[in-house]
């Protein structure tokens, strides 16, 4: 199951097991996750991922609002800082989108140390980030006759 | 096809299965890869050779299988896919171009008998056509089908896995749990239900509901519960009643496209297929 959102194709990109980082510019990269399990507690899912997705510094949550894609399906975005807590440095600026799509969920992390690169991301993004959708055929096939489609 | 001639063949194990080699120096061998994940595309998994045409069958333990042959320039291939629940097992026969007989009569033989041991009666898939342009959420026992503009555009159909009629205990259980719901938070009086026969030996009772949402949205949900001998097959619509026509012939499509599920020959005698002479 995939997180697609249309406009990234002529994008850099490479993909590590289950996320796509894609360049965006020398100093900003954008991360989609594929799609995974929600749990019963959303908000913690949420918080979850914001606030352990790092492996040196603290989080601090700047903002977090609630969107809907053009097709209706719920959004949160939060925007964060990680910073170094010895000097408070800001060591890298982050907004995380999550999606949820019925009982699955999806992550879209902007990621920049530099804040203009991470503007002119957000701006990039901001349009892109509406049209975001499910595909949910991508792995398992849902139904025995597509098992034998095509031949 | 007498399978008996495999038990002269060397056996290696790999780590997913076993592969048969011929002991003549001929180049047959079968490959045997089980529980195989996710379910994908038969397609997928036969390369690019040229290929004959699809044979579609069940097997003795009734589970849905498939066919067919590929030819290379020095050799056959043959493949078979059999289709479990979450896995399926892969079965590749290879010989020379003047087996083709040989090799399709083996491959086929083994994929028709072949020892998934999932059970029966057990809650299984089953074959329909998807609606056009929704996509397939799998959750657990069923999958939910979502038009393309969900969920601005309320349609969706869920298709529950068949369930064996004589289940009793479980099977109410797993009804109240998985399958019986109430999405209303009003309800309308109840509509009689209307009785389909989708062909000889599947039929069955199709009940729609009508109410409202909690903002008072009106919606409509449609449940149709068909019948063989067996099992039964739950079918699900949920619209709003705005949208409801735009959705009410894909579900009356996938409920003609219904075909039941074939029947299980764990009784016939083992003796039709191999000759225990050794």
């Amino acid at each position: 199951m995939q997180l697609v959102i249309p406009g990234l194709v002529d994008l850099p990109r490479c993909q590590v097991g289950g996320v796509i980082t894609y360049r965006l510019s020398p100093r900003a990269e954008l991360h989609v996750h594929a799609l995974v399990p929600l749990p019963v507690d959303r908000a913690s899912w949420g918080m979850d991922v914001v606030l352990t997705d790092t492996l040196t510094g603290s989080v601090k949550v700047a903002q977090v609002f609630q969107k809907h894609t053009e097709l209706g399906w719920p959004a949160t975005i939060a925007a964060s800082e990680l910073v170094d807590p010895s000097t408070a440095a800001v060591l890298e600026l982050r907004l995380h989108v999550l999606y949820e799509f019925l009982d699955v969920g999806g992550v879209v992390v902007i990621r920049a140390t530099d804040l203009a690169e991470f503007t002119a991301a957000c701006d990039f993004m901001q349009p892109l980030f509406v049209h975001a959708q499910p595909d949910f055929g991508a792995g398992e096939v849902p139904a025995l006759a597509l098992v034998w489609a095509g031949l | 096809m007498d399978l008996a001639i495999l038990s002269k063949w060397s056996r290696r194990w790999v780590a997913d299965g076993v592969v048969l080699a011929a002991p003549a120096p001929g180049g047959e061998w079968l490959r045997v890869r089980t529980q195989q994940r996710p379910v994908r595309p038969f397609r997928e998994l036969v390369g690019d050779s040229p290929l004959g045409a699809l044979e579609r069958f069940a097997t003795a333990e009734g589970e849905q299988a498939g066919f067919i042959l590929a030819r290379e320039p020095t050799e056959l291939r043959a493949f078979a896919m059999i289709v479990g629940d979450d896995s399926y097992a892969f079965v590749e026969g290879r010989a020379g171009l003047a087996r083709e007989s040989w090799l399709c009569d083996l491959v086929r033989t083994v994929a028709r008998c072949y020892p998934l041991g999932l059970g029966a009666p057990r809650r299984r898939r089953y074959l329909y056509q998807p609606p056009y342009d929704f996509q397939g959420l799998q959750r657990p026992g069923c999958v939910c089908w979502l038009n393309a503009e969900f969920p601005r555009v309320s349609g969706r159909i869920t298709v529950y896995d068949a369930r064996p009629l004589k289940w009793f205990v479980p099977g109410a259980v797993d009804r109240f749990l998985f399958i019986d719901e109430n999405p209303f938070a009003h309800r309308d009086p109840p509509i009689a239900p209307v009785y389909m026969t989708i062909r000889p030996g599947l039929a069955g009772w199709s009940t729609r509901v009508e109410g409202r949402e909690l903002d008072g949205t009106p919606i409509g949900m449609v449940k149709t519960i068909l019948q063989d001998a067996t099992y039964y097959y739950a079918v699900q619509l949920d619209a709003r009643i705005a949208e409801w026509d735009l959705f009410a012939p894909a579900y009356e499509a996938v409920l003609a496209s219904i075909e039941a599920l074939p029947k299980v020959e764990l009784n016939r005698s083992v003796n039709a297929l191999l000759h225990w002479t050794d």
